[in-house]
């Protein structure tokens, strides 16, 4: 018994012998291996109450072979902040931190150095690694390098007011997304702070359920979007070059697939760059493509000659009488260059941008059938994934009055956003259906798994064989019209058609000499891959769309089918 | 009894100190591979940003500039079976 009793005191001895190797083995990891580090991290719990390195999901760009480029991301680096109490050569350390910062350190330094009672006074942020490392090198007294992490967007303008930013808001110290994806999914990027700081052990025994399965896997994540780097920077930069060119107010553009409405490319100019909000325009802050409401003038008139075949009031066959002008009301309608016609068929009315011939098609709808397409057309929002949509102006629609009507029927006295109009063009490109126009993807769970985003339910609103006819007589706008056919693809059938509208005076009427320009179409116009909207507001010295806006719109054609190696759908001639 | 009770005691004294030191550890390696994770992607990010601006270097140069001119014309010819294939 006493051999028995002694060999379990021997027992239990090895066992905290073990027990307290570990200890000691542990002990000198923490206190000689990663020593350093550690009183760092102290160092900054002391001096960050708020304590966790910021955090935030990333937003992609989705290439056209399926691989992902950063759109927001986060960067890391340090901060650098001086203890005033313990700082001993002002001078010296100010010549260093300003070294670090790339020559951004103000005098103001000095004032915050003189004051003996602070502990911690920031200098300088988003200081670069290496620059970070050389200035902790230095170990200068009072001089403290903090790790840091800041959020980056590594595509600077492109697509800016779509992407979005993060910010403070004067209620709400909170760094979150203010606009753009990145406030339309501010839960999924956001993140609760470094939550690795967190006292692991408290969590297993207090909160064991987050431990073991966090809720927070099923909410945060990455966000995947449809939008094509390479087709962003091409369109930005034709974007630029038109409102340059022509030093229009704003010009934007939307480059959509037709068939499922993914975005592959959106973007407005003047733009701003993400990285540098102090130096942005507020006026370019906001995303006029899915805000802003405009009159987009004659890329109407398919919509009204799909609405007039739809409902079977006219056929491709049908005639007119084209006077030129109407009177209609107590307003007259004349066509842009005040011409009559002759009897002509509605594919004139394309072909010519005939007001007349848009006017006559709508009062053979009758205002009861006008109202019920356009009101499919343009009576909802969109839906799409972006922050502060705005809503057609329709009012006209309710007029008791026929000239409201054939104004509408041209696109003048109906404002609609350019992700509306894309949307509603973009079903002619769709077999008659309009589909939802997004941004996004899916979303890149933390977990690991992707969770796609469900953007079916098309709204039926033409029957595809009317579609397929506008289609044709688009295709022939293209080839026979627009710049006299030169622009004509033989082996690709493109369709577009351009429009010229009169900008309003704020006063219930018209400039006479100052126009809101728009351009659509949509290839290969027997299968539809793509959609594009494009427009300029207030261009100087020049009157129609077609001068403003076609080789841009065929440049941008050109080099999609060239990237996305788009197959002929037709034969030359 | 008594005995056994202490040597009981005991293990459970061990096992709660090898529980602690092994949920630091574990911590501890948590908060370095999550440090590199974000190291890693701050440095993917700087390559990202000259990805862009060299698109943006490529979209604007001006090839009449540099002696090119836009071909006449664009002629869509049947594939053969040992056609390069570039993409």
């Amino acid at each position: 018994m006493r051999a028995a009793f002694r060999s379990r005191l021997r027992l239990i001895l090895a066992l905290l012998i073990l027990g307290g190797l570990l200890i000691l083995v542990r002990l000198y990891f923490v206190q000689v291996v990663n020593g350093e580090e550690y009183a760092l991290k102290a160092d900054r719990q002391y001096a960050s109450a708020a304590g966790a390195l910021y955090d935030r999901g990333s937003i992609y760009f989705t290439r056209a072979d399926g691989t992902q480029v950063s759109a927001a991301t986060l960067s890391t680096g340090f901060l650098a902040a001086i203890n005033p109490s313990q700082l001993k050569d002002a001078t010296a350390a100010y010549a260093a931190i300003d070294q670090a910062a790339s020559g951004t350190v103000s005098r103001a330094f000095f004032d915050a150095a003189a004051t003996s009672s602070s502990v911690y006074v920031e200098i300088a942020h988003h200081i670069d690694q290496a620059s970070g490392a050389a200035l902790a090198a230095k170990k200068l007294p009072g001089v403290l390098v903090l790790r840091e992490r800041w959020r980056t967007y590594p595509a600077g303008t492109l697509a800016a007011q779509s992407i979005g930013f993060i910010a403070q808001a004067a209620d709400d110290t909170e760094l979150k997304g203010r606009t753009g994806l990145e406030s339309e999914y501010e839960g999924t990027l956001s993140r609760d702070g470094d939550s690795l700081y967190k006292n692991f052990f408290a969590e297993l025994f207090s909160n064991i359920g987050n431990v073991v399965v966090d809720a927070r896997d099923a909410r945060q994540g990455d966000v995947a979007t449809t939008i094509e780097p390479m087709v962003e920077a091409r369109l930005a930069e034709d974007l630029s070059g038109v409102n340059e060119k022509y030093s229009s107010k704003e010009t934007g553009g939307i480059i959509m697939d037709a068939k499922t409405g993914a975005i592959y490319a959106l973007g407005t100019f003047p733009t701003f760059d993400l990285n540098d909000l102090g130096s942005a325009d507020p006026a370019t802050l906001e995303n006029p493509l899915v805000q802003n409401v405009y009159e987009f003038g004659s890329i109407m008139k398919p919509l009204t000659m799909a609405s007039g075949l739809d409902a079977g009031v006219i056929t491709p066959a049908t005639t007119y009488d084209d006077t030129g002008c109407i009177h209609v009301d107590t307003a007259t309608i004349c066509n842009y260059d005040l011409k009559a016609r002759g009897v002509i068929p509605m594919q004139q009315i394309l072909s010519q941008s005939l007001n007349v011939g848009a006017s006559w098609i709508a009062t053979k709808l009758g205002p009861t059938e006008f109202r019920s397409y356009f009101t499919k057309l343009f009576g909802t929002k969109t839906g799409i994934d972006l922050p502060a949509e705005g809503s057609a102006l329709l009012s006209n629609l309710k007029s008791p009055r026929q000239v409201e009507f054939d104004n509408m029927s041209f696109g003048q006295g109906i404002a609609v956003t350019p992700v509306q109009m894309v949307r509603a063009l973009g079903a002619l490109a769709n077999g008659g259906s309009m589909t939802r126009p997004h941004v996004v993807s899916a979303i890149d769970l933390d977990s690991g798994i992707p969770r796609d985003l469900d953007w079916s339910g098309a709204s039926t609103v033409f029957k595809p064989e009317t579609a397929a006819e506008v289609s044709s007589m688009l295709t022939v706008v293209v080839d026979t019209k627009i710049a006299n056919g030169k622009e004509k693809i033989p082996t690709m059938s493109v369709a577009a058609k351009t429009g010229t509208a009169q900008l309003t005076d704020g006063h219930g009427g018209y400039y006479k000499d100052r126009y809101f320009h728009s351009f659509f179409g949509y290839f290969p116009a027997t299968n539809p891959r793509f959609v594009i909207l494009l427009y300029t507001n207030d261009p100087k010295g020049v009157e129609y769309a077609s001068e403003t806006l076609t080789s841009t719109f065929f440049d941008l054609v050109h080099f999609l089918i060239g990237y996305y190696a788009v197959p002929p759908d037709r034969a030359a001639a | 009894m008594v005995s056994l009770l202490l040597a009981g005691n005991a293990v459970l004294a061990v096992c709660y100190l090898a529980l602690i030191a092994g949920t630091m550890a574990f911590a501890a390696i948590e908060v370095e591979f999550a440090e590199n994770v974000r190291g890693d992607e701050a440095q993917v990010a700087q390559l990202e940003s000259q990805y862009f601006a060299k698109i943006a270097s490529i979209n604007t140069i001006d090839y009449v500039a540099h002696g090119y001119v836009k071909p006449m014309a664009l002629i869509y010819v049947p594939s053969r079976t040992d056609a390069l294939t570039i993409r």
